[in-house]
């Protein structure tokens, strides 16, 4: 009988593991607190066109829909950005910026044969264009959240858009150049690109602040401010490194981003950026930056159970 | 003690192939080669400072999804696989191993193309297929096969197959043509994300010591 199981994908958490989440909840909350962030709550489902009008990076068939009353298709909402992005563009909209808010509340996507609830924790800075304060307390979020020390890579959006837009591709091909370019495929991507060989070499370059200089050489074209933009918050935060390998859905982040990584987790734990654009089609032209912890991402070794 | 990086083979052709180049970059793979039935093998470098391997041999599928899930951090895979499974991992190097290739082929003679019957295209790999059809702008039933695809059009359960082709000698002598050469695959060297990140020098020593012998390999 169904009636005794969940759909696939959903599953129900007990006694410790509730506990568990409770307890890192209560510590992000203290966290977040501590740096000002008031909390809000979004509702599980929106409408379909706030995730397609705002650029979010999710694919029709990763949404998970619902028709309402009125048969106009809303979604469980997918990520925690667009609807915090709606509220500071309605119900906050008379509010002094920068508005600090903060939030802890599942997203949920179609993975595999069925809908997946991923609890998230992060917040959003709005009207702000400051990024090192954002990257700080998400260095301190992921060591809270996993009792961990974080690894975090950061780049910045406007290099890859300035030297794909250089080598001129349709919009189909930068997209397929992207998805190889996440893979780290490079044998594929010098056949694709057999003429773009600083643009490659690029590509490659990871670690501190003398990789900036490096990239400032190999490259000809000016990209003096975002490389700039990286040498300040690199100067700020030591533990943290540049990956210009990284190249996340065309056109949602704007600036800087960044992707978390601790010891046992088998992906990033966290992801972030500046995304100033993601605003203005709601009616409020106001630049943003934010991130996101993923509680759920199996990290062995954080709690035992007691 | 450095700790080892644990490193997922498939189970046969390419586990022999893989033996070969790790023995030529330094491990010992004796382990290897007598493996009995333990799944789990050290292979040690035989520079003392470098990490050794842990070998898990596994199944072509378990391969990927172990790298996925993060419990291997990296391991050599066919290109079939890791295009039928997919998954968040990087696609570091080409190993160039096995001549092999996706290709659509039907009964000698048949009119695969043409026509407005309903075709049934049978495969091990639905996925791929699903997408290689789909880019041809072909519109197909597809029917899932675990081995030997070449009896389905046999058994008149399908119109054509969609399968790996080394030299097309088994094609032949099942009655079939090659329609379409879709794509050329070959073995690959792929790492889990974090692992990557975390062993970036490690990872990044293992993949030039093995592109040397790759290059070496092809020149001669």
């Amino acid at each position: 009988m169904p009636i005794v199981r969940t759909p696939e994908g959903m599953r129900d958490r007990l006694f410790n593991e509730c506990a568990l989440r409770r307890e890192q909840e209560t510590e992000l909350r203290v966290l977040f607190e501590h740096y000002g962030f008031s909390e809000v709550s979004t509702p599980i489902l929106e409408h379909y066109e706030l995730f397609t009008r705002t650029g979010s990076p999710f694919s029709e068939e990763t949404l998970v829909k619902v028709i309402d009353r009125a048969g106009r298709i809303c979604v469980l909402r997918p990520d925690n950005t667009a609807p915090i992005a709606r509220l500071a563009a309605s119900r906050l909209q008379n509010e002094k910026l920068p508005l600090k808010l903060w939030y802890q509340q599942p997203v949920y996507r179609v993975v595999g044969g069925g809908c997946a609830e991923l609890p998230q924790a992060g917040v959003e800075v709005i009207g702000s264009a400051e990024d090192t304060e954002v990257l700080k307390l998400a260095l301190e979020a992921v060591r809270v959240a996993f009792r961990k020390e974080p690894h975090i890579e950061i780049s910045h959006a406007g290099i890859l858009q300035t030297l794909i837009s250089d080598l001129s591709p349709d919009s189909g091909r930068a997209e397929f150049i992207h998805s190889l370019i996440e893979r780290k495929n490079f044998s594929a991507l010098g056949d694709e690109l057999p003429d773009a060989r600083d643009f490659l070499a690029l590509l490659r370059l990871s670690g501190g602040a003398e990789v900036l200089d490096e990239a400032e050489r190999t490259i000809d074209i000016p990209l003096i401010e975002p490389l700039n933009e990286l040498r300040a918050l690199l100067a700020a935060l030591p533990s943290v490194t540049v990956d210009f390998g990284m190249a996340p859905a065309i056109g949602y982040y704007t600036g800087v981003f960044f992707r978390g990584y601790v010891d046992g987790a088998a992906g990033a734990v966290l992801t972030g950026g500046r995304y100033d654009r993601l605003l203005a089609p709601l009616g409020r032209d106001v630049p943003a930056v934010g991130f996101a912890i993923h509680q759920e991402t199996h990290v062995p070794g954080r709690r035992r159970p007691c | 003690m450095n700790t080892p990086i644990r490193f997922a083979l498939a189970k046969g052709r390419l586990e022999k192939q893989c033996r070969a180049l790790l023995t030529r970059i330094g491990y010992n793979c004796a382990a290897l080669e007598d493996p009995g039935r333990r799944l789990l093998h050290t292979l040690p470098h035989r520079d003392p400072g470098r990490a050794p391997l842990e070998a898990v041999l596994a199944k072509a599928p378990d391969v990927i999804t172990y790298l996925s899930r993060g419990v291997c951090g990296i391991a050599v895979a066919g290109k079939d696989t890791i295009m039928e499974q997919g998954g968040p991992f990087y696609e570091l190097l080409d190993l160039k191993l096995g001549q092999f290739r996706f290709a659509l082929a039907a009964p000698a003679g048949s009119d695969f193309f043409e026509g407005a019957e309903h075709r049934r295209v049978a495969t091990k790999y639905p996925c791929v297929a699903r997408r290689a059809l789909a880019a041809q702008g072909i519109d197909a039933e597809i029917i899932r096969i675990e081995g030997s695809c070449e009896l389905a059009p046999l058994l008149g359960l399908s119109d054509a197959i969609l399968d790996i082709v080394e030299t097309g000698d088994t094609l032949r002598e099942n009655g079939l043509v090659i329609l379409k050469d879709l794509m050329p695959l070959s073995a690959r060297l792929i790492v889990n994300v974090a692992a990557y990140k975390l062993r970036r020098k490690e990872i990044d020593l293992l993949v030039e010591d093995l592109k040397g012998v790759i290059d070496n390999a092809n020149d001669r």
